[in-house]
Formats: C-alpha cells, sequence, structure tokens
C-alpha cells in the first residue's frame, strides 16, 4: 500500500473507492474501533484518506448491510463514543472481500509483470 | 471545526433527517474531530475530501444511514458503467464495419472513428427535491455540486436551476450545478 500513498492520482481514488469498505472491515476486525481509530489503523498503513471520501458514509453502510455491529460505550478519557465490530456477516464478507481482491490483484500482476520487466533495465 | 458541524446540522435539518438520528453523527463526528485536533491530525485527514464540502458529505452519510431517501451509489453505477463499455464496444464494433464496407466499396470512410467518449444528455432536475434530484443525477453517472440560494421562494430543498441546462450533451462524469432554494 505504500507506493499508492507516494502519489495520489485519480487512479489511486479509483482502485481504494472499490475496496475501502473491504480494508474498513480489515481494520474493524482488529479490534472493535469508533471512528478516528479506524482513520488511525488505515493511517498507520499508509491508508491516508486525504483527498479522498470519509469513512462515514461507508460505516454507516457496513451498518445497513449488517456487515458490523455498533455499541455505546466510554473511550480513554473522552466522552462515549459509537464503537464498531464486525458481525458473522461480516467476518464472512471479509473473507469473501479478501479472496476477490487476491484473485483480482494475481491476475493485474501476471498482465503488469512484463510491463516493469521492461523498464526497469 | 464547529462551522464544519454546524453546515452538517443545517444540511441534515434541510434533507429532513430525524433529530436524534442527526444529533449522534453531529455528536460522533465532533468527539472524532476533537480527538485528531488534540493530536494535532487536520480535519482533512478524518473527512478526506468531504472536508472542503459538507452538504455534500452530510447528504452523503444521512443517505447511506437510510435516514433519507436515495439509492446507493456504488450499486446503481456498476451497471451503468458496464452499459457504458457496451456502449464504447458496440460503437467500436459498428465503426470498424463502417469501415471494412466502405473499403470494400473502395470508398474513404465516411465516418470519424475518433470519439469513444460516452456523452449523455443532462437530465431537467429543476422543481425536483434536492434528494431525489441527486439520485437521479447519479444513477445517470453525473457528479453534481449544489449551493443554496435565499431568492427563490420556491419550497426549501427544490432545485431552482441548473447548469449546464436539460438536454445538453456533456461526458460521461461531467460535473452538473444546482441552486438549491434554502
Amino acid at each position: 500500500m505504500q507506493c499508492m500513498t507516494a502519489e495520489a492520482g485519480p487512479r489511486r481514488s479509483q482502485l481504494l473507492r472499490g475496496v475501502l469498505d473491504l480494508c474498513l472491515l480489515a481494520v474493524i476486525e482488529e479490534g472493535p474501533a469508533y471512528g478516528y481509530v479506524m482513520t488511525k489503523r488505515l493511517r498507520d498503513r499508509g491508508l491516508s484518506i486525504v483527498g479522498e471520501g470519509s469513512i462515514y458514509p461507508l460505516l454507516a453502510r457496513l451498518e445497513r448491510d449488517g456487515l458490523v455491529e455498533t455499541y455505546r460505550a466510554a473511550s480513554d478519557g473522552g466522552p462515549p463514543r459509537k464503537y464498531y465490530r464486525t458481525s458473522r456477516r461480516g467476518k464472512r464478507a471479509l473473507v469473501q472481500g479478501v479472496t476477490e481482491w487476491r484473485n483480482a490483484r494475481n491476475a493485474i500482476d501476471a498482465v503488469l509483470r512484463p510491463v516493469e520487466a521492461e523498464v526497469q533495465p | 471545526m464547529n462551522e464544519f458541524i454546524e453546515e452538517c446540522r443545517r444540511a441534515w435539518k434541510r434533507l429532513g433527517v430525524p433529530a436524534p438520528v442527526a444529533n449522534e453523527m453531529a455528536t460522533d463526528l465532533a468527539a472524532d474531530l476533537q480527538e485528531a485536533d488534540a493530536e494535532g491530525v487536520s480535519p482533512e485527514e478524518v473527512l478526506g475530501s468531504g472536508a472542503f464540502d459538507p452538504q455534500s458529505f452530510a447528504a452523503s452519510w444521512a443517505a447511506e444511514r437510510g435516514v433519507i431517501d436515495r439509492p446507493r451509489s456504488p450499486r446503481t453505477r456498476r451497471p451503468l458503467v458496464l452499459g457504458a463499455l457496451v456502449l464504447v464496444l458496440v460503437a467500436g464494433v459498428g465503426i470498424a464495419a463502417a469501415q471494412l464496407l466502405s473499403e470494400s466499396d473502395a470508398n474513404p470512410p465516411a465516418t470519424s472513428p475518433t470519439s469513444t467518449t460516452v456523452s449523455l444528455a443532462v437530465p431537467d432536475l429543476v422543481g425536483l427535491d434536492l434528494v431525489e434530484a441527486l439520485a437521479r443525477a447519479q444513477s445517470l453517472g453525473f457528479s453534481i455540486e449544489f449551493a443554496y440560494s435565499n431568492v427563490s421562494k420556491a419550497k426549501s430543498g427544490t432545485v431552482i436551476a441548473q447548469k449546464p441546462a436539460a438536454g445538453a450533451e456533456v461526458t460521461r462524469g461531467a460535473p452538473l450545478s444546482l441552486v438549491v432554494a434554502r
């Protein structure tokens, strides 16, 4: 993911749009989190959302689709927050989504690999 | 950042978002922005591009919450993208066929094979409610920008002007500007 943040072009936006929900599910799967914590988890992996749409509408969609459950709880020294955790359906969607992503990535890599070989020397 | 949240609140009110839901979204957002600010993190890193467009941000969030009526964009868009692709392919095949035919006639091709962009007719959104207008425009593949105006006596939230005008041909994804009665 690191290379994708180096240059933020329109392609990055399009790619991200297709997988941001999956990335969100993945960081929620690491442990219950409220909105800002997810933004931080994504950013820590080099996936800044600067210049992209925010995570809030996506979180709302995940909730509406039953892929996450929510509850209110106090945060460390702060006000009570809306926490998200993956539901059973969410976990299944995550596994399926990751498989789809890997298949697509492998197929695309197979097409693009020869190009890299020609450009590098 | 308070100004941003106030703008969101106003937008939610205008869109008819129930007060408890609007309050929850505003409170959560304020807490997130406050925590980010305390860590020296800019609002843009929390809100993305939404930081510059509170009205669209608020509208899309409320729509995904299911508290205002609007088809979900990624789902409705996919078949349209496919449709556009098919159109381009069909156009390509048509052009190739035309070329073959004209070659067999030993005439130069009459059509130019260069145009592959899909042009769309701008829909008439004037008079619609903003939410309906957003839904229609999005399902057709337009991106929307809108501004509120105090001038009109039309019902609050009604689209009172648009640019380009209905019927104009534009390329897919072209922005459509709306003026909405406050």
